[in-house]
């Protein structure tokens, strides 16, 4: 006799569940993992990509915190009171300032965890970037934010925490009150085409987290933001870096904020793609031991210790056409000199006439700019522009020079969705959390106002993570 | 000459476009098809007639608006497209499109008018010329260029089948450093191609496996492949088996590899699976062969065991029973010994039986009558022996049975066995 069977068309609403789901494999992402999982043994992180680690693992892996025990050993004063005031200053007061102080609070606690807790080396020596107002970033010692990436990844294999890959976010999934019950995605999907993969869905017995970035390589997003970031503008960012997460989440509900203040990155090559390697030479030795100059005059333009925002902004200033000069003394704080060199990315001169010529530039006016410089660096004060001159900032005068050709390109998303202190995502009518959501990283918006100072996203998305992480494994497990 | 200017415009065409073919005929080039007619005056009419217009209404100030004029320089594009289709080539086009320059330049020098208005007129025309030109030059390519658009083509099928295969490419310079990736490699390796370029080689495998690239990077000729199993590192530090063929290119005096891995942990997973199976088929092997081999011993001990049993047995039964004349006791002997036979094939408990056969003749009627339920005493009258020799016999019996120092009644051990046979028979 046959057996009578009930084939069911609905699909089943469930493909799998976990404790708490994680969107987004960088910074944030793993940081959230790492922290859940102290507490919680059910955790997934997903990512749309067909490797892991984001726009993070090619980042330049700077960190900044204040009150660092390299601080102590050089001697350098420091507060996360300090480090709090140049965040607001650069931000224009844009910040969230309760957001931003947890940044500064928490920062050495947080590079302390990398170090005890990940195992991640960093470079004996402090850089001092544009904006902060004293030496606090540390670099790892591969100078990128793969020196931290791949331990969060070695850690979470140890955990037993799975990262799966090619998982496209497509959308939040809510109950009839508004409270995230799991995720819609793709699995199998196949950056860039959008046609890849199955429909899957994913519930979270716990919450959500989302922690997938920004969009600075979403030109239509980025468009509706800021009319002139066309595409003719390139991004520092992997192509990833697209706005479907952010989307999804204020589908959700998540209130938006800031989501024009976009950061140009002041130091890439105009000579190679992306972020590459000549950004991180301008980081660590163009501009804190050289001097920008622009082209057609010779001359320099701007302190090139400023934040982001200013060194832009005076670099698009009248098209200019800008160029950092080092010399062989500050040269060897560029890590990255060997690959810049080889992809000629930053060129070699021995003689500065020589580099003039190379680039075109007015010999005369070029010399007398290096002059001046020096004599303002000799005297310890930049009468032009301001430049902090620290005692291990000499004159520009031993050969060889070398020169990188800059572009300013797409960096950074300041703007995003609003979190409260506890990396809750913030509903746009109610004001109150969304329940069982979480954010963290360059998603969230506020922590930075209108200009994120360099090596403070690394901070800010290991606090926030850990944050969102932590509270996420205190929610109570729906059956 | 005036009167030209201020006339028609089509007269002036008919003269200008039979200059043209003069001209053309004149120089020896081949003659001008009807295609190619139509579409040159479709691109001369109109720009002669603005030409003529303007002139002709004491205009030539404005001759510079021509230059905004973008009617003429679409129409001229529409029609050199025609020309294109038609199967012309671009130098015939410039070639035609020149001589009718020349042909309007030799009209307005040969105008009656004053030097400065025919240098007005040139100047228009030359200027409509240059912008009819460079817009037709710069349509063609785009629209035309098969060769551009199948090196794109061949460029863009290279990269897809560089991105598409299932092994993981890498090109490797002199300083060990990758420069190149496809996409499987990023997957194998868990790294994003910009953190694959510019990354050393030996990072991605472990120190044997480094080694090995290196001795390879030594050795290999140009054109030469060698390959070997080594470890990958996955970003997390997971260890992975692959299979890496590593080849060299010499391009522009640098020395390049290329490395192709497969990742092989599915294949070592299988290749495990097949290796335990294999030992395990053979430990079931050996167990059956041992199997086999006890059955066949068994086999031949129990040959043995029958064998030993007829001749100790059934041999002796039979001669006894050939000797046999007393009826009564040839039967039972016959009984007996078609229970030995029986046993022989059926089981171990033949035993009692067989030693059954061993009785002599006196004491299997011995027992028959103490089967039939017979005392001692009723036994040695019916077989008119005395007493005492029933006990011999009796004794005797029991020692044959192996019943000596046992516990049990000759009797009833007698009695069992008539019922153990009739139980036999009726099961039979």
């Amino acid at each position: 006799m046959m057996k009578k069977r009930t084939i069911s068309l609905e699909q089943p609403m469930w493909n799998e569940e976990y404790d708490i789901v994680i969107i987004g494999s960088g910074f944030a992402g793993l940081a959230a993992a790492l922290e859940a999982c102290k507490t919680c043994s059910s955790v997934v992180v997903l990512d749309k990509m067909r490797t892991p680690g984001g726009n993070s693992a090619i980042s330049g892996g700077l960190v900044a915190a204040a009150g660092s025990p390299l601080q102590e050993k050089e001697g350098i004063k420091d507060s996360p009171a300090l480090m709090l005031e140049d965040m607001l200053r650069a931000g224009l007061d844009f910040n969230t300032p309760a957001l931003a102080k947890i940044v500064a609070e928490r920062s050495t606690e947080t590079l302390l965890w990398t170090i005890e807790e990940l195992g991640v080396e960093y470079k004996p020596n402090l850089n001092h970037l544009g904006g902060h107002s004293v030496p606090r970033t540390y670099n790892t010692t591969n100078t990128s934010g793969s020196g931290i990436i791949k331990p969060m990844l070695a850690k979470c294999r140890d955990k037993g925490i799975p990262i799966r890959l090619k998982m496209l976010l497509q959308r939040f999934i809510a109950d009839e009150k508004g409270v995230i019950q799991g995720v819609e995605v793709r699995k199998g999907y196949l950056f860039p085409n959008e046609a890849s993969g199955e429909t899957w869905r994913i519930r979270a017995r716990k919450a959500v987290i989302v922690a997938t970035g920004g969009f600075s390589q979403d030109i239509k997003f980025r468009l509706t933001q800021n009319p002139i970031l066309t595409q003719e503008i390139e991004s520092t960012n992997q192509p990833g870096a697209t706005a479907e997460g952010l989307v999804a989440a204020l589908k959700a509900g998540a209130t938006p904020t800031q989501l024009s203040l976009i950061q140009l990155g002041p130091w890439a090559s105009r000579d190679e793609e992306g972020f590459g390697v000549g950004s991180m030479f301008s980081m660590l030795a163009g501009f804190p031991y050289g001097i920008l100059i622009d082209l057609k005059t010779g001359r320099r333009f701007v302190n090139e210790l400023s934040d982001r925002k200013l060194l832009v902004d005076a670099m698009l200033n009248t098209g200019r056409e800008s160029l950092a000069i080092v010399d062989s003394v500050g040269v060897k704080y560029a890590s990255t000199l060997n690959k810049c060199l080889k992809r000629g990315v930053v060129k070699q001169y021995e003689a500065i006439d020589e580099l003039a010529h190379a680039n075109r530039i007015p010999l005369a006016a070029l010399l007398e700019t290096i002059r001046t410089y020096n004599e303002n660096v000799s005297k310890g004060v930049d009468e032009d522009f301001g430049k902090p001159i620290p005692d291990d900032l000499f004159p520009i005068e031993n050969p060889p020079y070398y020169s990188i050709r800059l572009i300013s390109k797409v960096h950074h998303c300041m703007g995003g969705i609003q979190i409260n202190s506890r990396a809750q995502v913030l509903n746009i009518e109610t004001h109150l959390p969304i329940r069982r959501f979480y954010a963290a990283g360059e998603i969230t918006g506020g922590i930075h106002g209108a200009s994120r100072l360099g090596s403070n996203a690394i901070t800010d998305c290991l606090v926030f993570g850990r944050i969102a992480g932590r509270n996420a494994a205190k929610e109570r497990t729906r059956t | 000459m005036k009167e030209r200017f201020e006339g028609k415009p089509g007269q002036a065409q008919s003269t200008l476009f039979k200059a043209w073919e003069q001209k053309i005929e004149q120089s020896g080039s081949k003659e001008i098809g009807a295609a190619e007619l139509a579409a040159f005056q479709a691109v001369f009419t109109g720009m002669i007639e603005i030409l003529h217009n303007r002139a002709g209404a004491g205009k030539a100030e404005s001759v510079h608006q021509l230059m905004e004029d973008l009617s003429v320089s679409a129409l001229a594009v529409d029609q050199a497209a025609v020309c294109r289709q038609s199967g012309m080539s671009l130098v015939r086009f410039v070639y035609l499109f020149k001589a009718m320059v020349n042909v309007c330049e030799e009209y307005i020098m040969d105008h009656d008018s004053s030097i400065e208005e025919k240098i007005l007129y040139l100047t228009a025309l030359h200027r409509v010329a240059d912008r009819l030109e460079y817009a037709v030059i710069e349509d063609w390519h785009l629209s035309d260029g098969d060769r551009t658009h199948d090196q794109h083509g061949t460029e863009k099928m290279r990269s897809a089948i560089f991105q598409s295969v299932g092994e993981g490419i890498l090109l490797v310079d002199e300083d060990m450093e990758v420069v190149k990736a496809n996409h499987q490699a990023s997957e194998i390796y868990g790294l994003s191609r910009e953190n694959l370029i510019g990354a050393d080689i030996q990072s991605l495998t472990d120190r044997p496996g480094a080694e090995k690239l290196k001795a390879f990077f030594n050795e290999l000729i140009e054109g030469q492949r060698l390959s070997a199993e080594i470890a990958g590192i996955y970003v997390d530090g997971r260890m992975f088996p692959t299979r890496t063929t590593v080849t060299r290119i010499d391009l522009d005096g640098r020395r390049l590899w290329t490395i192709v891995v497969l990742d092989t942990t599915e294949e070592k997973a299988l290749e495990n699976r097949l290796r335990h199976e294999k030992i395990q088929t053979e430990e079931m092997n050996l167990t059956l062969k041992n199997v086999l081999k006890s059955i066949e011993s068994d086999r031949r001990d129990f040959e043995k065991s029958i064998s030993v049993k007829i001749k100790t047995s059934i041999l002796p039964g039979l001669e006894k029973i050939r000797r046999e004349s007393d009826a009564g006791v040839r039967n039972s002997y016959l009984g007996l010994l078609a229970d030995q036979l029986v046993a022989l094939t059926s089981g171990f408990d033949a035993g009692i039986d067989a030693e059954m056969l061993k009785l002599t003749r006196t004491e299997i009627e011995v027992c028959r009558l103490i089967q039939n339920g017979l005392s001692g005493k009723e036994i040695s009258e019916a077989m008119n022996l005395a007493f005492e020799t029933i006990q011999t016999h009796r004794k005797n019996i029991r020692k044959k049975l192996k019943l000596s120092g046992k516990k049990i009644n000759l009797n009833a051990y007698l009695t069992n066995r008539i019922c153990e046979a009739d139980n036999k028979e009726n099961n039979a």
